[in-house]
């Protein structure tokens, strides 16, 4: 990697995005100290669903981390957002693209080099209020593993989003705004369904439908994520791999014009 | 054996609101040979920045061929052993001058003992060793050229490519990095150099080019730049001794009690004068051609391509 991961960490320390990140923690650490702690009484007799009720404390505590991780990775978004453009601007550039490296060589590295610090802080974040979690309500479930692990794909598909668009405008706003743009269509085209039968018109309800397989869906992924932390069955791996492969093509495209471009 | 071959560059800026771009180059040919020091003179907007940027794959060639250590620029291999200070650097702010060197050791694929070796000596060679350990958004813009030569320095380039390496630095800094450039061309490596300040490139270019409007106007040595070979002076105890030169040979400009300087018809009537001052026995003391700054020599050139 050249380097750039370890760029990536002094950078972010730099930026002060890390305090950012421990004071989110803190809070979250807090709010879990003051809550009750959690228990379950059994006084009942004869045939009691054991699983049902184990899933009562099971599931908002997996469903409060599960937002907890996704306020961090939403966070991470906005303090990356502005990373790639922050190395092209006018003077930098030079420095970087005057060393021995390809500039896909140089935008990929930066890309894994950023998801691998943030993701890391991410999920250092996540152990740590997971632990208190386990340590005040006694309750360890390993499946939280799928949170870390899709919270960490989600992640990588925002980066891609912002990072191609930080490569075409340069700037690290018309990044956040595109990424928010992205968040809402993902939220519109959930609903494709329901806005095909609104519309009443094939082509406009094809045009929707495609829409929405294209558009990378974290949101879905989220919710895929909640499903496997929760012992849910998947109804479709769909939205991962369709986020998955449009990541893959918007870093294509993002390498395409980033060896065209002139600076 | 040359460094760098460039064969009709040209380099146009795509204009938005405009039909026709910018042309930045515009057939540009000429060689740069191994342990040359180089200088690329011309007004704002001559094309010289352009010229390294398209050197190092910065900026990509709307049409020609350009070689550099014996490689396309767009080759990554082609930067291996090149070191570069761009104008107008913004280095990595939230590096130290010692992070700095380090992380450029790194993207060049430098061993971790090597870069050790290295950063300690530069820091020492362009005398930022007390402000190591400070970021760069701290520097002044002295110390800030300093640690880009330092990092222009640290792979131990066979071609040095500086823009304006003496922007922002003080007289005493000037000298200093002229010293080290010295030092760089004593090791047979070749250097290249943008420079506003003539009398800095005239120390130290062996060739110059004279770029306007992204048009090569002239290249020739330095020494060729500035010696008028027409002219000559001729420092000589003359006295109230009178002399006049026939006009086929040339005129005398100005005579004093000490010398003459006389512009010649051609470079070798030069004897003639002398063989006249010899036969009324004067002592001639030395006969030099006469020099021009590196200055003048070069509005001159502009004013000759009508761009003065």
């Amino acid at each position: 990697m050249r380097g750039i991961t370890r760029d990536s960490v002094v950078e972010m320390f730099e930026r002060k995005a890390v305090y950012v990140f421990a004071g989110v923690t803190l809070i979250a650490v807090v709010i879990i100290l003051l809550m009750p702690k959690m228990e379950i009484e059994f006084h009942a007799t004869g045939n009691v669903d054991i699983g049902g009720i184990s899933d009562l404390l099971r599931n908002p505590i997996t469903k409060a981390f599960s937002t907890y991780l996704s306020f961090m990775v939403f966070l991470a978004v906005l303090a990356t957002a502005g990373l790639v453009p922050n190395m092209l601007i006018k003077g930098r550039a030079d420095f970087y693209l005057s060393k021995p490296m390809s500039r896909s060589s140089l935008l990929l590295n930066k890309l894994f080099g950023i998801w691998m610090v943030y993701g890391g802080l991410i999920v250092f974040c996540g152990i740590i209020t997971y632990a208190v979690a386990v340590g005040v309500h006694g309750f360890f479930e390993w499946k939280v593993l799928y949170l870390f692990a899709l919270n960490l794909v989600s992640f990588l598909v925002w980066l891609c989003i912002t990072i191609t668009t930080g490569i075409i405008s340069g700037s690290g706003v018309i990044s956040i705004m595109t990424a928010f743009l992205f968040w809402v269509a993902q939220v519109i085209l959930r609903y494709h369904e329901q806005i095909k039968a609104f519309l009443e018109s094939k082509p406009l309800g094809d045009i929707v439908d495609v829409l929405y397989y294209i558009v990378p869906k974290p949101g879905e992924i989220d919710g895929l994520a909640n499903s496997l932390a929760l012992g849910k069955p998947v109804a479709s791996w769909m939205p991962l791999y369709s986020s998955l492969i449009f990541s893959a093509a918007l870093i294509c495209l993002a390498v395409v014009i980033f060896k065209r471009k002139d600076y | 054996m040359n460094v760098v071959d460039v064969q009709e560059l040209t380099k146009v800026y795509p204009a938005r609101l405009r039909k026709r771009g910018i042309v930045a180059l515009d057939n540009v040919t000429f060689s740069i040979q191994q342990g040359e020091v180089f200088g690329l003179l011309g007004p704002n907007g001559a094309g010289k920045t352009t010229f390294l940027k398209v050197l190092l794959g910065i900026t990509q060639s709307t049409a020609g061929v350009v070689s550099i250590a014996g490689f396309n620029p767009g080759d990554p291999r082609s930067r291996q052993k090149v070191g570069y200070l761009p104008e107008n650097h913004r280095f990595p702010g939230h590096l130290t001058g010692l992070g700095l060197l380090e992380f450029t050791g790194r993207l060049h694929g430098i061993t971790r003992a090597d870069i050790d070796d290295r950063t300690d000596h530069l820091l020492e060679l362009v005398g930022m060793n007390r402000w190591a350990n400070t970021k760069i958004k701290k520097y002044s813009k002295g110390m800030s050229q300093r640690i880009g030569l330092a990092q222009a320095l640290m792979c131990e380039p066979e071609i040095l490519l500086l823009d304006e390496p003496t922007d922002g630095v003080d007289p005493v800094g000037k000298i200093e990095i002229r010293q080290v450039l010295e030092k760089v061309r004593a090791e047979g490596k070749s250097i290249v150099m943008n420079s506003h300040l003539l009398s800095e490139v005239e120390v130290i270019a062996d060739r110059v080019a004279i770029l306007s409007k992204g048009r090569l106007l002239r290249i020739s040595t330095v020494d060729e730049l500035t010696s008028r070979k027409s002219q000559y002076e001729i420092e000589a105890d003359i006295g109230s001794l009178f002399i006049e030169i026939p006009s086929e040979i040339g005129k005398i400009i100005s005579i004093s009690s000490k010398g003459l300087i006389a512009e010649l018809v051609k470079e070798e009537n030069i004897n003639y004068i002398i063989d006249r001052l010899r036969m009324k026995k004067i002592n001639i003391k030395s006969v030099k051609p006469m020099k021009v700054s590196l200055e003048r020599s070069f509005i001159e050139t502009l004013g000759a391509a009508g761009e003065g």
